[in-house]
């Protein structure tokens, strides 16, 4: 409980002025404020994943050229 | 000249579904131009259509209604609804969904809805039927996320760790699985998963804690290659979900019943000859467990429809159907003695499996008139009013009380079923259909029936 207190202020800290929701369905702020603290980790993982792609793609280049 | 709007088109006021005298139409209104020009034009749409993704349509000329953009016409489907699909219909369905949203970021464009219900199958693939879904793509977070979790994630989820069956929870709300309810039901162990403790239990909190907080919307800042890390990471979840069945039930399903085998290649021989009698393009097939007999009108028909009760074997079918690239056959979750009602707004923004049942040339009933009759009590008259309301044609096999499955049936209860028999059958039946053919099948307490509905 006392973690989740700590996610949740920090997830108020990541909120700033409110603004008008356009959409037709209502994103809901508590789906808003999840996406963006997903994100943060996520996005982590994600350069990762699409860094380590590119370094595999240039190696098996370099790799067939020496061969 | 009637033109009716269709009662679940209401939600988007951007466009609407409209039935002009038997033509699907969307009416696009000019508050959607900007987007419909951006898909159009994009690259998008191609993008889309190239890969099976977005339901194919025709533009009309300038419509006559000043505050109507475009009138399109989108190929027709036949319309299913989530808790109608098995486990591997439903991970299609949303991996498709997911598919869709990172291409239409590419294109700088983004889903604002996210709607199990604007995913259909086509030729055996999911996509999606709602033209009018892309909006311009912002730095901000998803609008369409909490509906992706409720419409998509949530029943995959249960379907997965607590049982199959549980799709149909959606019946319960149409607007999705309610997150908090999943988060309570799902096994603890799914908290160790990071994917389902963010999108799902951190989420339902996250959703009860701001409900009552007057901040509506957030202007936090969220990129395209952030949407994308999201989008990766649910859709490595999703894939990695699967449902273990027993693959030598499978195998067996068809050993396991009272035939012989030269009994059950007159069954199919004799069906054979009736499909010859009859010129047949849409085949409804009630309890077709795995498809074996449905497929018997595979070269011929225009589309075949499997129901059955048993979400295994719909799956079972599904595979196959995906495995052979078998185009025209859709297998569905579906219990006749209870069809999927009609839910939402007054009762009438889902269709009935009987309102949804047009043109049907061929039902077929085989080994399954004892389970309505005998498992189910119901009187053949009922049977027999019901099917001659789905098709032109029933081909329906009756199972007699000396045959060993109506004998389980009757070991555990006080047989009742004193109308079980040829004469009521064909009686009751003979007040809705004429007999064309009837056959007994060689070996076994079974004939087979050919009727035609009374005009």
């Amino acid at each position: 409980m006392k973690k989740f207190k700590h996610i949740m202020i920090l997830s108020l800290i990541l909120l700033s002025i409110p603004q008008t929701a356009h959409a037709y369905i209502d994103p809901s702020t508590g789906s808003m404020v999840i996406q963006i603290l997903v994100a943060a980790f996520a996005a982590v993982g994600y350069t990762v994943k699409v860094y380590w792609g590119k370094i595999k793609t240039f190696a098996g280049k370099v790799f067939k050229r020496n061969k | 000249m009637s033109i009716n709007p269709e009662n679940s088109s209401f939600r988007d006021r951007d466009a609407v579904i409209y039935n002009d005298n038997g033509k699907i139409l969307r009416k696009i209104f000019n508050s959607y131009k900007e987007n419909y020009d951006k898909l159009m034009t994009s690259g998008l749409y191609e993008k889309l259509i190239s890969q099976n993704l977005l339901i194919n349509h025709t533009e009309y000329d300038k419509p006559e209604e000043t505050n109507v953009y475009k009138i399109i016409e989108p190929k027709k489907v036949f319309i299913t609804y989530p808790y109608e699909w098995s486990f591997n219909q439903y991970k299609d369905a949303t991996l498709a969904t997911l598919k869709i949203q990172q291409i239409a970021l590419e294109f700088d464009m983004s889903l604002k809805d996210a709607s199990a219900f604007n995913i259909q199958f086509f030729e055996g693939k999911p996509l999606l039927i709602d033209t009018t879904s892309f909006e311009k793509f912002e730095e901000k977070p998803w609008v369409a996320y909490k509906q992706f979790c409720k419409h998509f994630l949530a029943p995959l989820l249960i379907m997965k760790y607590i049982d199959p069956r549980c799709a149909k929870f959606f019946l319960a709300d149409i607007d999705g699985l309610d997150l908090e309810i999943v988060s309570k039901i799902l096994p603890k162990h799914t908290k160790f998963n990071p994917g389902i403790l963010t999108h799902i239990h951190l989420h339902s909190k996250f959703l009860k804690q701001y409900s009552s907080t007057k901040k509506k919307s957030i202007n936090q800042k969220m990129t395209k290659f952030q949407h994308l890390a999201i989008l990766d990471g649910l859709m490595g979840l999703i894939k990695g979900l699967e449902v273990k069945t027993n693959e030598s039930e499978w195998k067996n399903y068809y050993n396991n019943t009272n035939y012989t085998e030269s009994s059950f290649e007159e069954k199919k021989k004799l069906i054979e000859q009736y499909k010859k009698l009859i010129d047949s393009k849409i085949i409804w097939d009630f309890g077709a467990n795995t498809g074996h007999f449905s497929r018997i009108f595979k070269d011929t028909a225009k589309k075949i429809i499997c129901f059955d009760i048993d979400y295994n074997a719909v799956d079972e079918n599904y595979k196959t159907v995906k495995t052979q690239n078998e185009t025209n056959i859709l297998p569905l979750v579906f219990d006749l003695v209870n069809p999927s009602p009609n839910i939402g707004w007054a009762n009438e923004e889902r269709k009935t499996i009987l309102e949804r049942a047009n043109n049907v040339d061929i039902a077929l009933a085989l080994a399954l008139i004892h389970h309505l009759a005998i498992s189910n009590n119901l009187p053949f008259n009922k049977i027999a009013q019901y099917f001659s309301q789905i098709s032109r044609y029933l081909i329906i096999e009756f199972v007699k009380k000396e045959d060993s499955k109506v004998q389980e049936l009757l070991n555990s209860r006080k047989d009742i079923f004193n109308d079980y028999d040829i004469e009521h059958f064909e009686n009751s039946f003979s007040k809705y259909y004429t007999l064309v053919r009837k056959d007994e099948i060689k070996d076994t307490q079974r004939i087979l029936y050919l009727f035609k509905v009374k005009e």
